[in-house]
This record gives C-alpha cells, sequence and structure tokens, in this order.
C-alpha cells in the first residue's frame, strides 16, 4: 500500500567508556511506512532511546558510536551523512519529541520564539510570517495563538508539552519520534495529548515512531509494534498481532504484568530476574536467564528472526519458520 | 483571564521576574540608588564638581570641611570634593571596563572551554596557571611590563580577575548544556554557534552576571592598590587610589585626605556587593515569592 519511509537495518550502537563496552542497540531492523505509526515497547534501557537518536543521527559521540547497520531514509543512508546534511533533515524531515516537557523548553526565550525558530531554519521566510506560523500552530495543538508572546514556565506540563509537539510539527515532518511523551504527564494530561497525537496523525499524516514503556498508549495510537528487549526487537507485529497473539516469552511475561481489572489478584505475575546490564549481556539469547522456557540451546544460541506471518516477527528458538516447517 | 491581568503575565522572562524581585529588597535599590547617582556624578563631573580637580589655592590648604570646600582642601589647596568626583570618573570606569574585559574573555574562554571538550584541559589549565599567580601580584607584573597609565591599569586588572569568569562560566554552560532544551534545539537542526548563542548563553549568563558586580568591587580596589603603589594612575590626575596614597603622607595631621576619597571607595564596594548579593537571591528559584 505505502511507501517505504524508513528502513532500518541490523543497526548497532554501543557506547563505550574507558573501561566498559556498552552494548545498548544489537542489530534492530525494522521497516515503517508512510503515515504508519510504530511503538517501540520495552524496559528502561533496552535501547529504546539510544535507537531514535540513532535515526536523528544524535547518538552523543563520544561515548556513543553506530558501528554497524544502515538507516535509509527517503533514500539516504542517516549513519553516512555529513553533520550539516543531518542539520537540514533535523527540524524538517524528521523531529522528535523528548520525554520531560518541563525541560525541553528553552526558559529565557518565548514559545512563540521557539516554534518560530525551526521555522526560519528551515523555509526563507521573514521573521514576522514565522511568529505567525507559530500562532497558527500553537491554535492547531489547541493553545490560544495570542499566548505565543509567553514563557515556557507560564505554561502547564501538559500545554508545555503541546508546545513541543507544536515545535516539532511545525514543519509538517515526514517522521515523528516521540520519546515517551507522556511518562512526564499525569492521567488526564495523558489522554488529552495521546487525543492531540491521534488527530494529528490523520490530519497531517506523519508517520510517528512512539516510545513508550505503557502497553496502553501503544493500544491507543499505534498501528504496529516493537518489543525492544536489551538491545533487540523480540518480537515484532500489528497492534492486533502482538496484543492477541503475542508469541514470544517475554511480550507474553509483559502482558501477564498488566492488571486485570475483572481478576483479583494480591500480587501481580512479573518476569523474575532483571535485563541484562548492556555492559555484560549473556551469550546466546538475551532473555534466556529470565525466560520460563529456556532450553540449553537458548543459553549457547542466539535466535535469529523468525517470520511468523507477513508482519509478524519473533525471535525466539521456541518458534520455527512456516518455511522450515514445510521443509522438515 | 481578563484582559489586564494577561497583560501583566506577559513578558515575565526570568530578567523581569528578576527585576521585579530585585525592586522589593530594599537595600539593593538603595545601594542601585548610590551606585547611580556616583555613576552620575562621574559623567557630570565638569558641572557637579565645584572646582577645578588640578585648581590649587595654596592658601587654602589643609583647610578643614567648611561651606566653601564641603570635604575640605588637600595638601595644595585643592578642592578634596571635585577631586573625588573627578577620581570617580577613573576610578568606576576602571571597575567596570576592568570587569568588562575579564568577563567578555574570561566567559568567553570558560563558554568554549565548556562547549568544545577538546579545548577543555588546554583553557582551564592555562586559566589554573593564571589562577596560581595572587590576582594583584599579576596586575602589578601587567602594567609594570606595559607600562602604567589608565588603559594598562584596566587591562592588567581584567586580565589578573579572568579566570575565576571563566571558572563560574564554563561551571554554569555544563549544567546548561546538558539540559534537554539544548538537544530538542539539536533535534530541531540547530547549528552549534545558534545553539550557543540562543539557547546556552542565555541560560548560563546569570551566575557570571552576580559575579561581575561583586567582581566591580574588587577591581576599583585592584585599581586604588596599584595607584596607591604608584603602578596605576599618575598625579596630577586625581583617582581614589592615588587620593589615598598621597593623603596617606599627612594621615596624623590632616585626616580628610584620606578619610573621604576611602569612604568613597568604601561606599562603592558596599553598595556593589549587596547589589550582587540581592542580584543573586533574585536570580534564585527557590527563593522565589
Amino acid at each position: 500500500m505505502n511507501e517505504k519511509l524508513l528502513e532500518v537495518k541490523d543497526l548497532v550502537i554501543h557506547y563505550f567508556t574507558d573501561d566498559e563496552e556498552a552494548c545498548a542497540v544489537n542489530g534492530i531492523s525494522f521497516d515503517l511506512k508512510e503515515q504508519e505509526v510504530v511503538g517501540f515497547v520495552g524496559e528502561t534501557g533496552a535501547g529504546k532511546t539510544t535507537t531514535a537518536l540513532g535515526i536523528m543521527g544524535l547518538v552523543p559521540a563520544p561515548p556513543g558510536k553506530v558501528l554497524n547497520g544502515e538507516i535509509i531514509f527517503e533514500g539516504k543512508d542517516i549513519v553516512k551523512l555529513s553533520e550539516a546534511e543531518l542539520r537540514k533533515i533535523r527540524g524538517d524531515k524528521i523531529t522528535m519529541i523528548f520525554q520531560d516537557p518541563m525541560t525541553s523548553l528553552n526558559p529565557v526565550l518565548t514559545v512563540g520564539e521557539q516554534i518560530a525558530e525551526v521555522i526560519l531554519l528551515h523555509n526563507k521566510i521573514s521573521r514576522k510570517e514565522a511568529i505567525e506560523r507559530a500562532k497558527e500552530m500553537l491554535e492547531m495543538v489547541g493553545i490560544p495563538g495570542e499566548r505565543h508572546e509567553e514563557y515556557p514556565h507560564q505554561f502547564s506540563g501538559g500545554m508545555k508539552q503541546r508546545v513541543v509537539i507544536a515545535i516539532a510539527l511545525a514543519c509538517s515532518p515526514a517522521l515523528l519520534i516521540a520519546d515517551e511523551p507522556t511518562t512526564a504527564l499525569d492521567v488526564t494530561i495523558q489522554a488529552q495529548v495521546l487525543a492531540l497525537m491521534k488527530r494529528l496523525k490523520t490530519d497531517l499524516k506523519t508517520s510517528m515512531i512512539m516510545i513508550t514503556h505503557d502497553l496502553g498508549v501503544v493500544a491507543e495510537i499505534c498501528d504496529k509494534v516493537a518489543i525492544i528487549y536489551a538491545g533487540e526487537i523480540v518480537e515484532f507485529g500489528t497492534l492486533a498481532e502482538i496484543f492477541e497473539d503475542h508469541r514470544h516469552p517475554y511480550t507474553e511475561g509483559l502482558f501477564n504484568s498488566i492488571p486485570d481489572l475483572d481478576v483479583d489478584v494480591a500480587r501481580l505475575p512479573v518476569i523474575k530476574g532483571l535485563m541484562p546490564a548492556p555492559t555484560n549481556l549473556p551469550d546466546g539469547c538475551k532473555f534466556y536467564p529470565r525466560c520460563p522456557y529456556a532450553t540449553e540451546r537458548c543459553k549457547n544460541e542466539n535466535p535469529d528472526r523468525v517470520t511468523i506471518t507477513d508482519t509478524h516477527i519473533v525471535r525466539c528458538h521456541l518458534f520455527r519458520s512456516a518455511e522450515s516447517i514445510k521443509e522438515t | 483571564m481578563d484582559s489586564s491581568k494577561r497583560h501583566k503575565a506577559r513578558n515575565n522572562s526570568i530578567w523581569a521576574d528578576t527585576a521585579r524581585r530585585i525592586r522589593k529588597n530594599k537595600m539593593a535599590m538603595l545601594s542601585l540608588t548610590i551606585l547611580i547617582i556616583l555613576i552620575i556624578c562621574a559623567v557630570f563631573a565638569k558641572w557637579i564638581a565645584p572646582y577645578q580637580y588640578d585648581a590649587q589655592n595654596l592658601k587654602e590648604a589643609f583647610a578643614y570641611p567648611n561651606w566653601k570646600h564641603l570635604l575640605g582642601t588637600d595638601n595644595l589647596g585643592r578642592d578634596i570634593f571635585s577631586r573625588i568626583i573627578y577620581g570617580g570618573r577613573i576610578s568606576l570606569s576602571v571597575g567596570l571596563i576592568a570587569v568588562g574585559i575579564a568577563v567578555v574573555i574570561g566567559g568567553g574562554l570558560g563558554a568554549i572551554a565548556a562547549f568544545y571538550t577538546k579545548a577543555d584541559n588546554i583553557i582551564m589549565r592555562f586559566m589554573d596557571v593564571f589562577m596560581a599567580i595572587p590576582s594583584l601580584l599579576m596586575a602589578m607584573a601587567i602594567t609594570t611590563a606595559l607600562g602604567s597609565g589608565t588603559r594598562n591599569m584596566m587591562i592588567a586588572i581584567g586580565i589578573s580577575s579572568m579566570p575565576q569568569y571563566a571558572r563560574v562560566m564554563r561551571a554554569s554552560v555544563l549544567t546548561v548544556k546538558e539540559q534537554e532544551f539544548v538537544e530538542a534545539a539539536k533535534s530541531i537542526g540547530c547549528s552549534n554557534k545558534m545553539m550557543i548563542i540562543r539557547h546556552i548563553l542565555p541560560n548560563a549568563f546569570a551566575p557570571l552576571l552576580v559575579q561581575a558586580t561583586l567582581g566591580v568591587g574588587n577591581a576599583i580596589l585592584s585599581a586604588s592598590t596599584l595607584s596607591f603603589l604608584g603602578l596605576g594612575i599618575q598625579p596630577p590626575t586625581p583617582e581614589w587610589g592615588s587620593l589615598l596614597s598621597t593623603g596617606r603622607i599627612y594621615i596624623r595631621q590632616y585626616w580628610p585626605m584620606t578619610f573621604f576619597p576611602g569612604l568613597a571607595i568604601m561606599l562603592v564596594v558596599y553598595a556593589l556587593n549587596i547589589l550582587g548579593d540581592g542580584l543573586r537571591d533574585a536570580l534564585d528559584p527557590k527563593l522565589k515569592n
């Protein structure tokens, strides 16, 4: 149906410190089609944000380093672009919303100026026109345009996040990366922001990568879901496939740990153990120390991607692809 | 929200907020008033001073304060009040310009050191070397090398007090640099230059401003000290330090010659210190009310 907008192939990003090497992203591959929303779900430190920074070309170097892989965006490999070329893409074609709206606005500039800044950076228009555009953007995210002369501290958290969204969308980007956009907000504001993003998704036809650890948010807005564990996508599929027919033991654990209103339990089932430190990943399957179905094979051999359906991919020894079943 | 309230809420940047808060601080406002009066006196010295600073009248030498000479006369019968007002021109401008030099060079170097990690070590170790030498000794060395005179004195004092500004600026930029809005600015395609000028410096400047107000007092004292030692302003040009130093000889017999210039120096230093304190409090968001 739609064209491929972004193609990430075998991305490996490690952080190097004096005495350690942190393997933050270990071979992530996925495609993103136009107008599609992909959710990245995983624990803190699973490599979600690093992947996003990689796509923006913003991996802090040093200590970060892209060791392998390609990020093809509109036919160009972002990994190989120069800083000046990246600057042209950032804010114009790909933008990012950061986790904490409280700190992602500059306290000494008015919100109008901050929105106008990104417009001025990427369009040849006058300052006055840019401010006008900024006002329109504010209106679009539901803030009265005349408040463009106010400073960030005069806005509430939810409104700040709307301003951040307005900045991110000011140049009508092809791809919006939202890094836990609702985590720092309380629930009612979360709902507002999500509703806004959903509306913008249909109105502006922007593709999005939604990074979150809240499966509720994913269900609300995403078309496809990538479950990320220790720098790998362990399961990738459409929303229905992940929610109704998830295969990977980790995904199963995640869903089991969501409280169910109908069932009264004293203690939620948790995935035992902790995620391995990225400086010291186990050989074989990264999940085997915590996996209830772990076998000897899991300990020694890292599973390959197994295709279950065209859209559903899982990384686990328990499953075999349709083709390999036919062969045996 | 009605329109008047909205209007009030506007333009509430940190600077406007700070101005509002400092207006509440009575001591700081008093200090500011004193400073403004002194600066006006210095600027309009020609019209305010009752006598020329070098007008001698040996018949009236060593006069105690009276209606003709408000603060008395010195050993050559020159009016001390006029000399202090004219002296303020030099002392205040030396103070402000020397600090200006220190803030621009020191602050600039500090910002560069913080922003470009590769330059950090080179610049800051260089600053450490500067810091290891007592600043007065440094200033003396520089004036000796460059020769005395107002301009050289400003340069000497500016350079010798530069390292502390570099330190303050570096620390401040390092904190601001790690904040998320800087990364956000990067993510919209800001160039390094834009980022430093628009996003980092305005947010990192507050501590430097406080340091500078405190520094002006120090610079005036250093200038006075250098002049006192004969390395700064040469007579007959009046400068508070050199006024003190000439008065020193007569201190046992005739006190006004040392007392009033000393009072002027004290007044400025005190006012600047209180203003600096007030500014620091006003800029501290934790004390917001």
